[in-house]
């Protein structure tokens, strides 16, 4: 492999390219999905190829292929810098590419069992019997359930002496029973936390324990009542908090959506450089960190997809915003002279762009109060499990949520679930109104396993992690026919 | 030639699909897709990222018996055939037999449509900087600034079977996306325009629109969330409205888990008047502006609710028919998976490649100055599923929202958040104006401007 990546580097320092880099992916990922008695999808997917990026003449050009002969990795490599010429047609601004010192690395995330090594009739007969336990009630008519595997073996060399093989390996599973009846239909997800790991993730997890209570919860979210529409107080579950956190802190700090490099699809932001270490993201307790090196972490790696040894700092510290993801190409745009290993591609024939870290909220001190404890000092709220509907503007301000379970809370107990819960907030506003957060053991890391963004399309993989939390006075209920 | 032609696509087909009856397959189906795409990005007046990706992909589905698997991959050559063949059929031996299994579709005779453009597929990367070079300097002479992306290349979908089917499409591609902002972040706008024909862009049109209503956006002013008239740019109007279709598939109806069961009885859903009578909307193939598939590709619309997904390449190849879906407001087609159909007696057509909304010969300037008071509405953003039982949807609007007073637009006005079910607008819509041609998730759609009645904003939003 390594003469293979050599002879790239060597075709690129011919054409005189003022920085190179190739990567060559192979992945693999295996699907199954069942519904009720019956397996309605197994497929097993193979993609491998290889990406030469280029900055010549001032422009940056991509191209990738398939074919691996010398003769056509000389071909590509000309195609890149010829793509490379036609961008710097338009150039009036210049580039800026923050420097990084080579890295040697060979790495493979932690893992006891190869999840492709399992026979795939074990994964099916653990998946139908999950659907027939939860269709032991009978107001349960539909049990979905699946597992997605995935391996992604990339090797990485660029022109100044980087050489990077990383192998990621990558576990989820959930399942969802639907109970219909006179009042229509709901849904109930149980969710296996998404996470880079081996299959022992699967072997560990009470899937079958949990069946009972998650089509119960199904029933009673079917027959409860409508979620009024009030200010309440909210306590949001890590299983929530995961999806809130991506949507409203995450994007909000990539700092390439924040010079405007997104605003033609995914946006801009409102946390723009001017407010960088004044802006009161948060109440004083709340503290974000970002982190690529989090074990089992599903963006945790050592180097990134340019070239950068990954890290871990924070974006919010004491409540004001102190830190963006970074790139290469944008660190320079906050005065960094290095950057923060933000740079992913999904695919060898995808360019890297920056896509967000792993971005969690840390713990609340150590005298902060367990999630019992925090339910017991509520005297009217809702507590939010599982993501539900999300929609936000396209520069991360007012955003609408729903959750998958969401109980009453009164006088300190947790009451009935709700139906057609959602809540309707804004950035900073939403986080300053964060009171408690639980302390350490509470907390969770849960992910998000298909997030969009980039011209072409690219699907990235973050985990964020928290304690549950409090925040006062929510407008919730206010979405209504 | 910078792509497979038919004979490389049928060898590669007929490859797969011997190979899987050598290795025990009864049945099996292969899909490819191959595609070379070229997307060159800009913002700030200038490239930032131009990529060229090319892939030819294939799925092969198998059936032994009635056990099913299938296996993708983008290596291709004579082992990894054969390798892929065994183990699809050695996947498919595992499990249990599908209940619901349906035989590859039959062999159909497609009409030739021509969607392949020599110079749409050929377009330089040098005229293609050249093009962004001059919509970034007609934007920066406005002291403005460009954000988009110029995208050409071509897809190649075929499907083949043990029936004996063979269909191919190739079809090319340009596209230009323009985003303009103002320097002080106060005014934006975004127009598309997609086309097979790369000469069919309208770049200086798309340019001048966009830069008007990015500089009218500016310094939006508030209103009270509430219930407007509002009118829907095309863009808009697809936004919103493409989701309808996935309630009209006929199992998740009589499974009573369609949102058209909490809106109507299920024996009143075809035929019935459910929406305004000026809805009709139609399937077309072979249309001769805008050429589309004759054939689709597997799409199963079941897989909301708790259903599990059952797209399946044996469905590859149904002839997609010229049908109204809906007429006058009346419901006159759902759609079938293979099984339903089979389980319902029913002959299953393809799902429709090119949705045509009827309109009329109205400009939108033309719906504006009817109104007495209404909303102009540019472009909705981040659609998502609120209530699955009653279609309600939320997602904000974006890229320029205006106020139109005594039949002008007067002022711009701050992004609203909107909570509102396209069954609900589909009852109250009160004029429709000139169609025009939109590229949807997974086909291509004719959609006129709408105006409809009582559409619910319930916050606004700083965003611009």
């Amino acid at each position: 492999m390594r003469d293979f990546l050599n002879l790239a580097i060597e075709y690129m320092k011919e054409q005189n390219v003022t920085y190179g880099d190739i990567r060559f992916g192979s992945y693999q990922w295996q699907n199954i999905s069942t519904r009720n008695t019956m397996v309605t999808n197994v497929s097993d997917v193979q993609s491998e190829g290889f990406g030469i990026r280029v900055f010549a003449n001032g422009g940056w050009g991509f191209a990738s292929n398939t074919d691996f002969t010398p003769e056509n990795i000389r071909t590509t490599v000309k195609r890149a810098v010829e793509i490379a010429f036609a961008s710097a047609l338009t150039q009036t601004n210049g580039f800026h590419f923050a420097s990084e010192k080579p890295e040697h690395i060979v790495w493979i995330t932690p893992y006891d069992v190869d999840p492709f090594s399992v026979p795939i009739s074990e994964k099916v007969d653990l998946l139908l019997a999950i659907n027939s336990k939860l269709m032991k009630r009978s107001a349960i008519k539909f049990a979905v359930s699946g597992m997605n595997f995935a391996k992604e073996h990339k090797y990485f060399m660029n022109t100044e002496g980087t050489f990077t093989d990383q192998l990621l390996i990558r576990v989820d599973a959930s399942y969802t029973a639907t109970a219909i009846g006179p009042e229509g239909f709901e849904s109930r997800t149980y969710t296996l936390i998404p996470l880079n790991i081996g299959y022992e993730h699967v072997h560990k997890a009470p899937l079958l324990d949990e069946t009972e209570r998650i089509a119960e919860e199904a029933i009673a979210l079917l027959r409860a009542k409508e979620c009024s529409c009030e200010e309440t107080d909210l306590i949001l579950l890590p299983s929530h908090t995961c999806l809130t956190i991506h949507e409203t802190i995450g994007h909000a700090t990539e700092l390439d959506r924040v010079m405007g490099w997104e605003a033609d699809m995914a946006g801009t932001s409102f946390a723009t450089i001017d407010k960088l270490n004044n802006l009161k993201y948060g109440s004083d307790i709340f503290n974000v960190i970002a982190d690529r090196t989090q074990k089992h972490g599903r963006s945790s790696v050592p180097v990134d997809d340019e070239g950068v040894k990954t890290g871990k700092w924070h974006i919010i510290k004491d409540g004001i915003l102190t830190g963006y993801a970074t790139t290469r190409c944008t660190s320079h745009f906050i005065g960094e002279s290095q950057s923060r290993g933000c740079s992913y591609a999904d695919s060898w024939q995808s360019v890297p762009i920056l896509r967000m870290p792993n971005v969690s909220i840390e713990p609340g001190p150590v005298d902060s109060p367990s999630l019992e404890e925090l339910i017991a000092d509520t005297k009217r709220g809702v507590l939010v499990d599982g993501m539900g509907s999300f929609s936000i503007d396209h520069q991360r301000i007012n955003f609408q949520f729903g959750g998958d379970c969401v109980w009453r809370i009164e006088n300190g107990k947790i009451g009935e679930v709700i139906r057609r819960f959602t809540y309707q907030s804004h950035n900073p506003a939403f986080w300053n109104s964060v009171d408690v957060i639980c302390r350490k053991d509470e907390w969770q890391q849960y992910g998000v396993v298909n997030c969009g963004k980039g011209q072409p399309m690219q699907r990235a993989q973050l985990t964020h992690g928290s304690a549950p939390l409090r925040l006062r006075n929510i407008s919730i209920g206010r979405a209504k026919i | 030639m910078n792509y497979l032609d038919e004979n490389q696509i049928r060898q590669l087909t007929d490859s797969f699909l011997s190979a899987a009856k050598q290795a025990g397959a009864d049945d099996a189906a292969v899909n490819v897709l191959a595609y070379r795409n070229e997307s060159a990005r800009f913002s700030r007046n200038q490239i930032i990222q131009n990529v060229e990706q090319r892939q030819n992909n294939v799925t092969l589905a198998v059936a032994v018996g009635k056990h099913q698997a299938s296996v993708s991959t983008d290596i291709i050559s004579r082992e990894s055939i054969q390798q892929n063949a065994k183990k699809a059929v050695e996947i498919a031996k595992m499990f249990p037999e599908n209940p619901e299994y349906m035989p590859p579709s039959k062999p159909s005779e497609f009409p030739r449509i021509n969607a392949f453009d020599e110079r749409t597929d050929q377009v330089s990367q040098q005229e293609k900087a050249g093009i962004i070079r001059e919509i970034c300097r007609n934007v920066a002479k406005e002291d403005l600034l460009a954000f988009g992306t110029l995208v050409t290349g071509h897809t190649i979908h075929a499907a083949a079977n043990t029936n004996g089917l063979f269909a191919m499409f190739p079809k090319t591609k340009a596209e230009l996306t323009l985003t303009v902002r103002t320097q002080d972040g106060k005014g934006s706008s975004r127009e598309i325009q997609d086309h097979y024909l790369f000469d069919a862009l309208d770049i200086d049109k798309t340019i001048q629109n966009t830069i008007q209503k990015a500089v009218r956006s500016k310094t939006a002013k508030e209103i009270p969330p509430g219930d407007y008239r509002v009118i829907l740019s095309p863009t808009a109007a697809m936004n919103y409205f493409m989701l309808l279709f996935w309630t009209l598939d006929a199992r998740r109806i009589e499974e009573k888990r369609s949102a058209l069961n909490s809106h109507f009885k299920i024996d009143q859903i075809t035929d019935s008047q459910l929406f305004s009578s000026n809805i009709t909307i139609h399937s077309r193939v072979n249309h001769p502006d805008h050429p589309e598939s004759p054939f689709s590709i597997a799409l199963s619309m079941d897989g909301y609710a708790g259903q599990g997904q059952a797209a399946t390449v044996f469905s590859d190849g149904l002839p997609v028919g010229n049908y109204p879906i809906i007429e006058n407001g009346c419901v006159r087609k759902l759609f079938y998976t293979a099984y339903w159909a089979y389980h319902k007696g029913i002959d299953i057509t393809g799902f429709p490649t090119l949705i045509e909304f009827q309109g009329s010969n109205r400009s939108i300037e033309e719906l504006i100055a009817d109104q007495e008071r209404a909303l102009f509405v540019n472009s909705f953003w981040y659609i998502r599923f609120v209530d699955p039982n009653h279609l309600l949807l939320t997602g904000l609007t974006r890229d320029g929202v205006f106020l139109v007073e005594d039949g002008a637009i007067t002022t711009p006005v701050k992004n609203l958040r909107f909570n509102e079910s396209p069954l609900v607008s589909l009852q109250n819509v009160i004029s429709l104006g000139r169609p025009e041609r939109r590229s949807a998730w997974f086909n291509t759609v004719l959609i006129p401007p709408f105006v409809i009645d009582n559409f619910s904003f319930s916050v606004d939003t700083d965003a611009v």
